[in-house]
């Protein structure tokens, strides 16, 4: 996967294949996100698909009541995602030993996709690692939506003129006002699934438990490195796949796999109209010495006939002189037969003389 | 200012590249409105004589 | 100068146009009073349908014309595609400003679609670069298109004046051309998860430019053919001594173009080492894409104008455009989304289709009324420094 930026790189530039340098600039840096970036470690093994958490969640960000209670926990047979009453929804799959549970939410990425595709900024990625939204600037292109690999935005498709993208907000408005030191869904979870803490003390912690059971862990953490690393992080006893997580999407960021196609924007903008002119103006050349050329021919052709014009006329000239007394004798002749044939018509007229003659002059 | 997440970053350069491109197309027409403004001058003379 | 107006207006074309921009102005009311989850098919795991995917998507690449005809013409100096340029102008104008039109549907707060610029860009979302370059394309397109209007109104210092900014016009257009053809694709580069391999690429911007390139010239063959017959009348003598020439040398810029998509589809292909997939059914069907749809015109088209068969071209033309319409349906639905499970996948509402074939009437409505009085497809007595 990380060949793609490169070929990403490579591949946008095409024609200007040199230029291969910006996101090598950007990568020559390093960054490591928000010095105290927060987390929640989620633990499958402990999970108990009690719906707590949905119930917790639903309470603290005051969410309209679900279809059915949250005590009801036949709603586990369906596989759900969120949506927009919904930030936060528990999965059942089926295990080695026996049903695993799955709380699903935003995972507020290091790196988030939804904030590097909106084009105005909606997301913001906070000091303390949640991804807030913002709905007073959203226009509701939902480009955000198709963009997150955890399909986790959902949208308030029924509302006709302010409709807003909706998703778990790591609890970031209630935290930050003092209203609550964890995320509503942490502190209702009876099990401990759930812990909040640093995201790098996150890491200890799963590391730790992976390494002291390592029959009940499989060895790895599941969103510290996918798509460029997740502030809400898995572990698990059943491969993440078989929990609905994917495993193959890389730990790319999306903003390393755009990086390549806008930094070819800029080529573009300044060699494009460079090479266009260049182009108009070769062919403008062109044009020139073609129109100047066929002027020069035109001339040149021109003065060729006026010489011969010249010697013709002399000639000509010449000629009627001598003409002249037979040229005279002709037109003579010719003037009276014209007379004789005008006379025979008049006299022809005036014998079938009728009014429609008269008419039919100007045709 | 110190970016610790590189979309950030990219946010901050892509917006000056931005600024920067519409330059470009400022300068390049610039650029090309003087040097092309006598070419009409030139084109004419020969057609006066 | 009489129109098709002077007939009876009666006619069954107009009969149809009427009804379904009758049935497109009940669901424009459904759409703004129960909202999108009423009109369309759309949910929280496929959020864009048909029209991004035909309305957008398409509608960009079949605009194309503009850009193509107008830099063959102005800037590599082929002179005898002059009359072609002011209907793909204007085409590419229309198909722009019902994209932009379109979009007031889709997205969910249309008054904000000016936010990206004026309000909040946000500068590393490859829709900002489309939405900045479709906003001023539409504008350099209007500018471009305005002489024609002027010519018909008469106003004859405005007219020249903006005639004399034709290259540069033209210059910017192909840089915006470039730019958002390219980023359109480019959208899709953030999703490689959910896009199937097969249609995934890292050249998908390079892809989307490359294909728009056919896409423009088809549309305008194609279009040439639809408008010949019932605006035969508003041709003048050039045009129709051009029309074969045009045909034919775009059936030539087609062919190449096409041949050289295929070449980036292949590269696309061997890049990501895909070449097992083709051994399954989304191989078959991107088999059928490239091979019935890119490379089958591209020696169709050579065909064509070796045998300066107009015939063959005109329908090779309509095969083109179905192409990169089956494309880009491919990239924004078909595969698009692929490993959800088919009850999960996407398919548009009877409504969806209702408004994209209402704003694909209005643009021919549009259309037809603009070159049966403007001089489109002649040119203006009183300015015939055109060339
Ligand atoms: S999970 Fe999706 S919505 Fe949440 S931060 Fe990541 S990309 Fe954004
Ligand atoms: S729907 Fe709103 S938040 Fe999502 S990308 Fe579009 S503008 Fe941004
Ligand atoms: S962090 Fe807050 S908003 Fe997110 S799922 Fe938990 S309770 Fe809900």
């Amino acid at each position: 996967m990380k060949r793609r930026q490169f070929l990403g790189l490579l591949g946008a530039a095409g024609i200007t294949a040199t230029l291969g340098t910006t996101a090598q600039a950007a990568a020559g840096k390093t960054f490591e996100g928000h010095p105290d970036t927060k987390g929640v470690l989620f633990d499958a093994t402990r999970c108990i698909g009690c719906r707590k958490c949905e119930a917790g969640c639903n309470k603290v960000n005051k969410l309209p009541a679900p279809a059915k209670p949250f005590e009801d926990l036949t709603v586990l047979e369906k596989d759900r995602r969120t949506d927009e009453k919904t930030y936060t929804i528990v999965n059942k799959y089926k295990g080695s030993k026996g049903p695993v549970f799955r709380k699903f939410q935003c995972n507020h990425c290091m790196e988030p996709a939804c904030a590097s595709v909106c084009f105005v900024r909606a997301f913001t990625k906070e000091p303390d690692g949640s991804v807030s939204y913002d709905a007073s600037v959203c226009v509701g292109c939902r480009y955000c939506m198709v963009a997150c690999p955890f399909n986790i935005p959902a949208y308030e498709y029924d509302d006709p003129l302010t409709p807003k993208v909706v998703k778990c907000t790591m609890c970031h408005p209630q935290i930050s006002s003092g209203e609550l030191t964890a995320p509503g869904c942490v502190s209702a979870c009876p099990k401990e699934a759930l812990t909040y803490g640093k995201r790098d003390e996150l890491i200890d912690i799963a590391r730790e438990r992976i390494r002291k059971n390592p029959e009940r862990y499989l060895k790895h953490i599941y969103g510290e490195k996918e798509m460029g690393g997740t502030s809400w992080m898995y572990i698990s006893g059943e491969p993440f796949s078989s929990i609905g997580l994917r495993e193959d999407l890389g730990t790319t960021s999306v903003p390393a796999m755009t990086s390549g196609p806008l930094s070819v924007v800029p080529m573009v903008a300044a060699l494009w109209p460079a090479f266009l002119g260049g182009v108009w103006a070769i062919n403008k050349r062109k044009e020139k010495v073609a129109e100047e050329e066929q002027k020069a021919a035109v001339k040149a052709a021109k003065a060729a006939t006026q010489a011969d014009a010249d010697a013709k006329l002399a000639k000509a000239m010449d000629g009627a002189e001598k003409d002249k007394a037979s040229a005279i004798e002709r037109e003579v002749k010719r003037a009276l037969e014209e007379a004789e044939a005008a006379r025979k018509e008049a006299e022809a007229a005036e014998n079938t003389d009728t009014p429609e003659d008269n008419d039919g002059k100007g045709a | 200012m110190e970016y610790y997440i590189y979309h950030d970053f990219m946010m901050h350069t892509k917006s000056i590249i931005y600024i920067l491109m519409g330059l470009f197309v400022v300068g390049f027409w610039g650029l090309w409105a003087y040097m092309t403004s006598r070419d009409e001058e030139i084109h004419k003379m020969p057609e006066h004589h | 100068m009489s129109t098709e107006n002077n007939k009876s207006l009666m006619t069954p074309a107009n009969i149809i146009t009427g009804i379904i921009l009758l049935v497109g102005l009940i669901i424009t009311v459904l759409r703004f009073t129960k909202g999108l989850g009423t009109v369309t098919n759309l949910d929280q795991n496929n959020p864009w349908g048909i029209w991004i995917g035909f309305d957008l998507l398409c509608g960009v690449a079949l605009a194309a014309g503009g850009y193509t005809t107008s830099s063959a013409c102005y800037i590599f100096g082929l002179k005898r595609y002059h009359s072609a340029v002011r209907p793909a102008i204007l085409t590419a104008f229309l198909g722009y400003a019902l994209v932009v039109f379109a979009l007031h549907y889709d997205v969910g707060r249309p008054y904000r679609l000016v936010y990206p610029l004026f309000v909040q860009p946000g500068t590393t979302s490859l829709l900002f670069e489309v939405g900045l370059c479709v906003f001023l394309y539409v504008t350099v397109l209007a500018i471009e298109f305005s002489p024609a209007m002027f010519e018909w109104l008469g106003m004859k210092t405005l007219r020249n004046k903006i005639h004399k900014l034709t290259l540069a016009l033209t210059v910017f257009g192909v840089v915006l051309s470039t730019l958002h053809q390219s980023s359109l694709g480019a959208l899709y580069i953030a999703v490689p998860s959910k896009l199937h391999p097969l249609w995934y690429s890292p050249y998908l911007a390079i892809l989307f430019f490359v294909s728009s390139i056919p896409a423009g010239l088809s549309m305008v063959i194609f279009e040439g053919t639809l408008a010949h017959k019932p605006f035969h009348h508003m041709m003048d003598k050039t045009h129709l001594d051009e029309h074969e020439g045009v045909i034919l040398g775009f059936a030539r810029g087609a062919s190449i173009a096409l041949a050289a998509y295929f070449c980036v589809k292949l590269v696309a292909l061997a890049a990501d080492n895909n070449w097992h997939y083709l051994a399954t059914g989304w191989g078959a069907w991107y088999l059928v894409e490239v091979l019935g749809f890119v490379a089958l015109p591209s020696l169709l088209y050579a065909i064509g104008s070796r045998e300066k068969n107009i015939k063959l071209i005109k329908w090779t033309a309509a095969l083109t455009v179905f192409g990169i319409i089956l494309n880009r349906f491919n990239v924004s639905m078909v595969a698009f989304n692929y490993n959800l499970p088919a009850d999960q996948r996407y398919f548009p509402s009877l409504m969806e289709i209702g408004i994209s074939i209402f704003v694909v009437t209005l643009g021919v409505t549009i259309y037809r009324f603009i070159v049966s009085r403007m001089p489109i497809f002649f040119e203006h007595p009183e300015y015939k420094d055109a060339h």
